[in-house]
């Protein structure tokens, strides 16, 4: 069951009128039923290592509340890791290591034939099990308190408009929404909450859904098409993967809102970056987040050596690009933004908190129009077939290659990507993702027909997944 | 929420008119399977509309699709509204679902023409891959024979009166359709595919050569032999037919050498298949006509009769049909 299904379209209602007739306790048990319909809808079998992941973390922070002793608090809080990462790791990475590995040990004169399962890789996975961690690493950190109720933990776990494709929520402020009362919306937050619905649907349907067939026929046969053809392919995927799951985040954050639990913000304009730095303060935030305070903070972050600083930039990337898929182009994605950002810190004077102040077109054009370039040659490892394939693809645009060149792809991407900054440069003048919602009522009217046209004419085609639910 | 919401529905008012201005210069929308389906059923529809009557309907495949000219019929003294609603590239088990759901059902003719030849009734014709399988995946089909979901027939209902909605097809691409290779005819007002009329035959010398042109005929004949389930489907529509006090006239579409000759075992194949064609249509007291082998001349393909072949097809049915009249 997707955001943009039809199906979808009537399980939420439904989930809402029972939600808001119920009090706070029956509300969590429809919530985690609800939850686990939403995602057995996908594949019921994978229920099972959802609820694995749920019982180990839960039993984990009730054990860690129990024992002060800090060697026991370590193995207890070890088995949390082994299991999520094991269940990660097995899922998700048994058959790259395997298939990899193997061609990599070839390569060094040892010759073995590992099994290749063919496992299928079960919905959301990177989620949830990122998701799980958060709690018993603040839990074993001493930030929270861990919950005494099952009921709570499971629903703050498999909370279905975050299930699947994020954002990645953070125990210590989600897990207290869904153990108080909930207020029911008022109507103004409800117009906010439907507009990041109609704004998300928008920018899946109408952004993503409609450039995927030109992105897929540039990466599908790029030695046909010219080095303009190529260039639009690479803009419109950094497009298509915005739209995408910007979009999945913008339907799941006002979905959530509906229910009366706040969900964080998971974009913040990127594309208005002005550094590579920035631009992960601005992308993918709830992972970014993640990996700041549970892997780069506890390496040792910025506090070392400006040798020690690099590394822990490098491994926190390479570690990121791996999380997003089990291939050697997401690592090399990883790498080129670590690199990235090495390099800012190295070679710029450019400061940390440079993101916070305001865009300004005559000033930070043309830093956030190369850092957009600049993300868009890590985009084409990570949208590429393979290494080699992504370096053809370079090396064809570096060439000027000739070659066809589709018209209407340059014109869709012309037209989403004007569509896109709009929205983005409202929200950013405005610091906020519905600021919409508070315009005359006139132009409101007409910005929501102007959302709601191109969604009835881009729904309804070939269906295209979202793409971050392969990861 | 009054002025936004007003507003947001003249945003859409005005686009709907917009589409409803510039929609004759738009492709025809495709819901259903091909487009030759999608313009057959607006004819069907629109006949319904404008209380126009049809007393003969031709159904088959693409054989009886390019041979079954009513204007030419009519011309020939049939003095009976005649509407040819066979479907190009499809096999029997949708030629029998289109015909009983779809057409019969809106035309109520009183005369029923199948036209079909003998790679209808090998087995290999019957993947469903290529067939049915994508015809009951399809919304519009579903809708309008009368299985749809609710969500087919709010489907049906808004493509049936927003064009906004029925033309977003072709307004994903406003720069340009892109080229489909999909088979999409022109037809006459009255259901004839036009593509095959100008065209004169060339020699094929080998299936190969032939599968070129008519790559599903050639490979629906591949392992020949005739088909116990393509039988039951065919025996099925004709009794049907009846039961309804609809008159079937079966038709052997007529056929060059070359396709006998393509058969795995020539002739005898060939022969294999008339035969079974008459038992069924004894079977389903249907009446049966066998035109035989004609000369490439009326040929624009090894399958496809061209005008010239249509002209004489015209003249070979016309007598049939003032019978049943």
């Amino acid at each position: 069951m997707t955001f943009n299904s039809l199906q979808y379209a009537a399980f939420l209602p439904l989930v809402l009128i029972l939600y808001w007739l119920l009090p706070r306790r029956p509300q969590n048990l429809l919530l985690l039923v609800a939850s686990y319909i939403f995602y057995g809808a996908f594949d019921w079998r994978f229920l099972a290592l959802l609820w694995i992941s749920t019982l180990t973390d839960y039993t984990v922070g009730r054990l860690l509340e129990r024992t002060d002793a800090p060697r026991l608090r370590k193995r207890i809080f070890a088995v949390s890791l082994c299991v999520n990462l094991g269940i990660l790791g097995f899922f998700k990475y048994f058959d790259f290591f395997t298939s990899d590995g193997t061609r990599f040990l070839a390569h060094l004169g040892i010759h073995l034939a590992p099994p290749v399962l063919k496992i299928l890789l079960p919905v959301g996975i990177s989620f949830y099990t990122f998701h799980g961690m958060s709690y018993t690493f603040d839990v074993y950190r001493r930030d929270i308190e861990p919950t005494h109720s099952l009921l709570n933990f499971a629903v703050f776990v498999a909370f279905f408009p975050q299930l699947v494709a994020g954002p990645i929520g953070r125990a210590q402020l989600q897990l207290p929404q869904f153990e108080r009362d909930r207020i029911p919306p008022d109507w103004a937050e409800v117009r906010r909450a439907l507009f990041l619905i109609l704004l998300g649907l928008f920018k899946k349907i109408a952004i993503a859904d409609m450039l995927a067939p030109y992105v897929n026929s540039a990466f599908g046969s790029p030695s046909k098409t010219s080095f303009v053809g190529l260039l639009v392919g690479v803009w419109a995927f950094a497009f298509q993967i915005y739209g995408d799951f910007s979009g999945y985040s913008d339907i799941a954050r006002g979905s959530a809102f509906l229910l009366g639990i706040e969900l964080p913000e998971n974009f913040n304009q990127p594309y208005f970056s002005r550094s590579v730095t920035e631009f992960w303060r601005r992308w993918h935030i709830s992972l970014s987040n993640w990996l700041r305070d549970y892997l780069y903070i506890p390496l040792g972050g910025n506090r070392g050596t400006e040798g020690q600083t690099y590394r822990n930039l490098m491994l926190t990337m390479l570690i990121g690009g791996l999380w997003h898929g089990a291939a050697t182009t997401f690592v090399i994605w990883g790498g080129l933004h670590g690199l990235f950002l090495v390099a800012e810190r190295r070679f710029t004077d450019i400061p940390l908190e440079d993101w916070r102040r305001p865009w300004s077109l005559r000033r930070d054009l043309l830093r956030t129009v190369i850092t957009f370039q600049l993300v868009c040659v890590a985009w084409v490892f990570f949208r590429a077939p393979s290494t080699n394939g992504a370096l053809h693809y370079l090396s064809d645009i570096a060439h000027l290659q000739h070659g066809t060149t589709d018209h209407n792809a340059v014109a869709m991407l012309a037209l989403a990507a004007a569509a896109m900054v709009f929205v983005d440069y409202v929200q950013l003048r405005a610091r906020d993702h519905a600021a919409f919602v508070d315009w005359n009522p006139l132009v409101r009217g007409f910005m929501y027909g102007c959302l709601i046209v191109p969604i009835v004419i881009f729904s309804g085609g070939t269906p295209v997944p979202f793409i971050y639910f392969r990861f | 929420m009054g002025v936004p919401v007003l507003v947001t529905l003249i945003v859409l008012l005005v686009a709907e008119l917009a589409v409803r201005a510039v929609h004759s210069h738009l492709p025809v929308p495709s819901a259903w399977p091909s487009p030759e389906l999608q313009k057959k059923y607006d004819q069907i529809e629109s006949r319904v509309s404008s209380h126009q009557s049809t007393d003969v309907v031709l159904v088959g495949d693409s054989m009886m699709d390019a041979a079954g000219d009513p204007g030419a019929l009519n011309a020939d003294g049939v003095n009976q509204s005649i509407y040819n609603a066979s479907i190009a590239g499809e096999t029997l088990p949708t030629i029998a679902q289109w015909t009983m759901k779809v057409v019969v059902p809106r035309l109520h003719p009183k005369v029923v023409v199948i036209g079909l030849s003998s790679n209808e009734l090998n087995p290999a014709s019957l993947d469903p891959a290529t067939g049915i399988a994508a015809y009951d995946a399809s919304r519009a089909a579903r809708a309008a024979s009368g299985t749809g979901s609710v969500v087919d027939n709010a489907d049906a209902f808004l493509r049936k009166w927003s064009y906004l909605y029925r033309y977003r097809n072709s307004l994903r691409h406003p720069f340009g359709q892109p080229a489909t290779g999909v088979f999409n005819p022109t037809l006459t007002a009255t259901g004839r595919d036009l593509a095959f009329a100008d065209k004169q035959y060339l020699q094929y010398n080998t299936p190969a050569q032939a599968r070129q042109v008519v790559v599903g005929v050639i490979d629906a004949l591949a392992g020949f032999t005739v088909g116990p389930k393509n039988v039951a489907i065919l025996q099925g529509l004709m009794t049907s037919l009846h039961s309804q006090g609809i008159q079937v006239l079966f038709v052997v579409m007529p056929v060059t050498a070359d396709l006998v000759s393509f058969h795995p075992g020539g002739a005898p194949d060939y022969q294999k298949a008339v035969a079974a064609f008459i038992s069924i249509a004894q079977h389903s007291d249907a009446r049966i006509a066998i035109p035989g082998i004609w000369p490439t001349t009326q040929f624009a393909d090894p399958v496809h009769l061209n005008q010239a072949g249509t002209t004489e097809f015209s003249q070979y049915l016309a007598p049939l049909l003032r019978g049943a009249s």
